[in-house]
């Protein structure tokens, strides 16, 4: 990756950030100048109202810079054959103009990180995620007819969620009437060169577009000149991550610890402890991890499950120790919130595989009240992810807020 | 479709020893072996009309009477000359030094003190390398799968050590990984013994006597060449013959002039083998017994493999360093120190003179005084014709890339090694009827060797016991169901000992009970 974005390299170290093509349009809207590290670029963590950011992607229509997003180029003639190595699904059943959410493991079937793959023809591809994999997508590739290059820094990318989202593009001339959930369509040529996707990370309608670098400023105030009466809102991560909670999303290194960069040899997961399960497709011939993950599944190693939570109280249980019976410490909250539109107290967690199916699950919580901890031992109840389904998200066409 | 128990692909002695313990447990097993003869790199070929000079190793230092008799070689054949073989060590302006009998017997000639300090270094390395050995001969355990046995073979071997006396465990844990340069000198042995045990330990290896680890070349030869060094009857090609032989005894199907193309896997599992003439043949398991690097990357293909073994497996480092040159004489050459039977010279007066031989191979470059061994054949030798000799050279620190190319390379090496020679033998040059170079492109291009190596890839710390030939696939298991891997790439390592072919062996044997 070139350090442009930095500006000059020698001044780099003064503030070792990449900025986002978008950094300038987000810190002019900024006044809480919470800025956090995404993947080595300064991304908004909160720009003006959290609150208010989260409540732009449930009402209105909320701008977030996807920009820093790890991004993979992937093409030629072996592409598909590629990717039926990489990932655990059957990538000859991702049809071209289609998205594609998938993940990919090392040899013991660990999982290295989850993403999505933008199929654009046959043989082009571009693949999403959160964690740098070029070494091993290199190592993967070395007897494929196929090209894999790093574009993260070349490609700039806007999610647009919420639900005026479908109406704000079609006042700004983009038309997303019969685009249907995980469908990809060319942006118009006057706005660059690049692509819109019925995508996005809220569980709510929203749409993402991928501009060249060079186009990107100019996208964004299009989209900002037409946002106005359908009240548009820049976001950060803070709002972002609650819609996705609700939405019942996992983040890598987040949720669960991926394989790379995990320093405990216990740490790393297969995709069954994940809840990735669904994704692993045994019909393909082979794939990396294959042979692990049939093995464990026959000798029924699977240590962990990740479930959805619903709590008592309204205390956000971030990180809170589950129990059974109050007593045997069975799992971790590895994120949990009040959920605003669901009204409930919800989290995921990763539970002792024993304990999936089973009840008197407690989680206990410390709450600061000034200066001295309430310790909430709460009931904790199992229950199915999202924890909010919106027919929104879905409906072709969209509504027209 | 024809169909077979196992196929052992190759018919070095590894694969052979396999082929033979498996179909002595009563599987069918079929040999398939891409050249005409048996015996891979341990065999010999005809250099001139009546010459028939070792290709590539020339003696069967490492097979132990155990595994000669489980094999039944002797009833194929195998005999071995009586005399022990002699090390006569060529030094420059100086009378050669003669040890009878390898390292075994007390050294003639040798002052009280020098002898006692040779004799208390080599009592210290053999008892250490004799608690090496029970991990060599043996499947090395694999440390995320069996933690417990490799913990109760690590504490067997510490107790061992520690019955001996508690400072023998701290003395092999201190010097495991030492430069053998350092273990001679401070054991202040004889600088012509230190020369010759810095020139074993690294032969064959790229590493000098003052690299760090260099010793554990040495552990490896006395682990696996106790006894007497062993000179077959016939040569090697004899000795391969019985190999075949007793694996047709035992009941195994051999095919020469039958190279594979590939190995067939059909959703994760080993189907068979198709050859390069097309023909398909089946088999629930194959025994692959060439390289590794070979195995992986061309017969089965990285597109079945996970990404991070094929990754390991394109690491392991399969350049060679080892150039064979070998020399039909038409006269017995005469060396000061040797007498009429076969004779193992060693060109490596110090320590210094093998580490400076080592120094430009880094930087892929011939050294100008290249170390060497050889071995001379026996006056009256049928192997050559009536008065004949051969001399079977082993030059260390030629390597693989070499950057003014081999084709000068090869004329300049046989240039310097002939110029020493006649040092020594005044005269020899004029009684050379053939010769050959074979360096190590040639031994990859003729041995389908990748690298043309002769432990098939590096013998060093990172790529020994369960790095050997990769984590993950040590157990002679490729991750791959039904395929086994043996031979030098796998764990112990080279050397014509056929300890990979007997461990792969019993683990085929232990997967399909």
């Amino acid at each position: 990756m070139s350090m442009k974005a930095a500006g000059a390299a020698s001044e780099f170290w003064r503030n070792p950030q990449w900025k986002s093509p978008f950094h300038d349009r987000i810190e002019a809207l900024m006044t809480e100048r919470h800025w956090y590290d995404w993947a080595g670029y300064a991304a908004p963590e909160i720009i003006d109202d959290a609150e208010l950011e989260y409540f732009a992607i449930r009402s209105t229509a909320a701008l977030f810079d996807i920009s820093p997003m790890v991004k993979y180029s992937i093409s030629g003639p072996d592409a598909e054959q590629f990717l039926n190595h990489l990932t655990l699904r059957d990538v000859s059943k991702l049809k071209a103009g289609r998205v594609q959410y998938t993940a990919w493991c090392d040899d013991d079937g660990q999982v290295l990180d989850d993403g999505t793959l933008f199929r654009f023809d046959d043989s082009t591809f571009r693949l999403c995620c959160q964690e740098r994999h070029l070494p091993w997508l290199m190592d993967t590739a070395f007897d494929y007819d196929v090209t894999v290059r790093e574009e993260t820094d070349e490609i700039a990318g806007l999610a647009l969620q919420g639900p005026t989202s479908a109406a704000l593009l079609r006042d700004a001339g983009i038309d997303v009437s019969g685009l249907k959930p995980f469908q990809i369509a060319v942006l118009p040529k006057s706005l660059g060169r690049g692509h819109i996707s019925r995508t996005g990370f809220t569980g709510d309608l929203g749409y993402e577009l991928f501009v060249d670098r060079k186009s990107a400023g100019a996208l964004w105030d299009h989209l900002w000149q037409h946002g106005t009466l359908r009240g548009l809102r820049a976001i950060g991560y803070h709002a972002l991550n609650i819609a996705r909670i609700e939405a019942g999303f996992i983040v890598a290194n987040a949720d669960f610890v991926t394989s790379e960069t995990a320093l405990r040899s216990n740490r790393p997961r297969l995709p069954d402890e994940i809840g990735l399960d669904w994704m692993v497709d045994l019909t393909k011939p082979h794939f990396n991890g294959k042979r692990a993950i049939e093995r464990s599944r026959q000798s029924k190693s699977r240590r962990e499950v990740l479930v959805g939570l619903e709590i008592e109280g309204n205390e956000p249980a971030q990180h809170a120790i589950v129990y059974h019976a109050k007593r045997r410490e069975v799992g971790v909250v590895t994120a949990g919130i009040w959920s605003p539109t669901a009204k409930r107290n919800i989290a995921l967690a990763c539970v002792d595989a024993r304990y999936e199916t089973g009840d008197n699950l407690w989680v206990e919580i410390y709450a600061l009240r000034e200066l001295r901890y309430h310790k909430l031992m709460k009931r904790a109840r199992i229950v199915e992810r999202p924890f909010i389904k919106l027919p929104r998200r879905t409906l072709t066409p969209p509504g027209d807020f | 479709m024809k169909s077979f128990d196992t196929i052992v692909i190759g018919a070095g002695h590894n694969g052979m020893t396999a082929a033979n313990l498996l179909a002595r447990r009563g599987q069918k097993v079929l040999v398939l072996e891409a050249s005409q003869v048996p015996g891979g790199m341990a065999t010999s070929s005809e250099l001139a009309p009546g010459y028939s000079i070792p290709s590539i190793a020339h003696s069967l230092n490492g097979l132990d009477d155990k595994t000669i008799a489980a094999l039944g070689l002797a009833g194929a054949g195998l005999r071995f000359e009586p005399d022990p073989l002699p090390t006569v060590c060529l030094l420059p302006a100086a009378d050669p030094l003669v040890l009878p009998n390898g390292y075994a017997a007390p050294i003639p000639g040798m002052a009280g003190g020098d002898q006692k300090n040779w004799q208390d270094l080599l009592g210290s390395l053999s008892f250490q390398a004799a608690i090496l050995k029970q991990f060599i001969a043996s499947t090395p355990p694999q440390p995320r799968e069996r933690s417990f046995q490799l913990k109760a073979e690590g504490l067997k071997a510490a107790l061992k050590m520690k019955r001996a006396g508690k400072s023998e465990l701290r003395e092999f844990l201190r010097m495991v990984l030492m430069p053998a340069a350092d273990v001679v000198q401070e054991a202040e042995i004889d600088r012509r013994l230190a020369g010759l045990l810095s020139f074993d330990a690294t032969l064959g290896i790229a590493v000098g006597p003052r690299s760090p680890t260099s010793i554990l070349g040495l552990y490896y030869r006395l682990a696996t060449q106790t006894g007497q060094p062993r000179v077959p009857v016939g040569g090697m090609a004899a000795a391969m013959n019985a190999f075949h032989q007793a694996g047709v005894a035992a009941g195994a199907v051999f095919r020469f002039g039958t190279p594979v193309r590939r190995i067939v896997v059909d959703g994760g599992k080993v189907t068979g083998v198709v050859t390069e003439g097309g023909e398909e043949i089946g088999a629930a398991t194959v025994l692959s017994a060439i390289s590794p690097v070979a195995t992986f990357g061309s017969l089965v293909g990285s597109r079945v493999m996970d990404t991070g073994i094929v990754r390991d497996v394109r690491s392991i480092r399969t350049k060679g360093n080892v150039t064979k040159l070998n020399l039909a004489l038409g006269l017995r050459p005469t060396f000061k120190g040797a007498g009429n039977g076969a004779t193992r010279l060693v060109f490596a007066p110090s320590v210094d003179d093998v580490e400076r031989a080592f120094n430009p191979s880094k930087y892929g470059e011939l050294p100008e005084a290249p170390c060497f061994e050889a071995i001379l054949s026996a006056a009256g030798d049928q192997s050559v014709p009536a008065g004949a000799a051969y001399l079977s050279v082993s030059v260390q620190n030629t390597p693989y890339d070499l950057r003014s190319g081999w084709k000068k390379g090869r004329v300049a090496l046989m240039k310097s090694v002939m110029t020493r020679l006649e040092q020594f033998s005044p005269g020899i040059a004029k009684a050379v009827v053939a010769a050959e170079t074979l360096a190590p492109p040639d031994i990859e291009e003729r041995y389908h060797v990748p690298g043309g190596h002769w432990h098939h890839g590096e013998w060093q710390v990172d790529r020994l016991f369960f790095n050997r030939p990769v984590f993950g696939a040590a157990n002679y298991r490729a991750p791959i169901e039904g395929l086994f891997i043996c031979g030098a790439g796998t764990h112990p390592g080279g050397g014509v000992n056929g300890l990979s072919g007997l461990n792969a062996a019993r683990e085929i044997l232990g997967a399909v009970r």
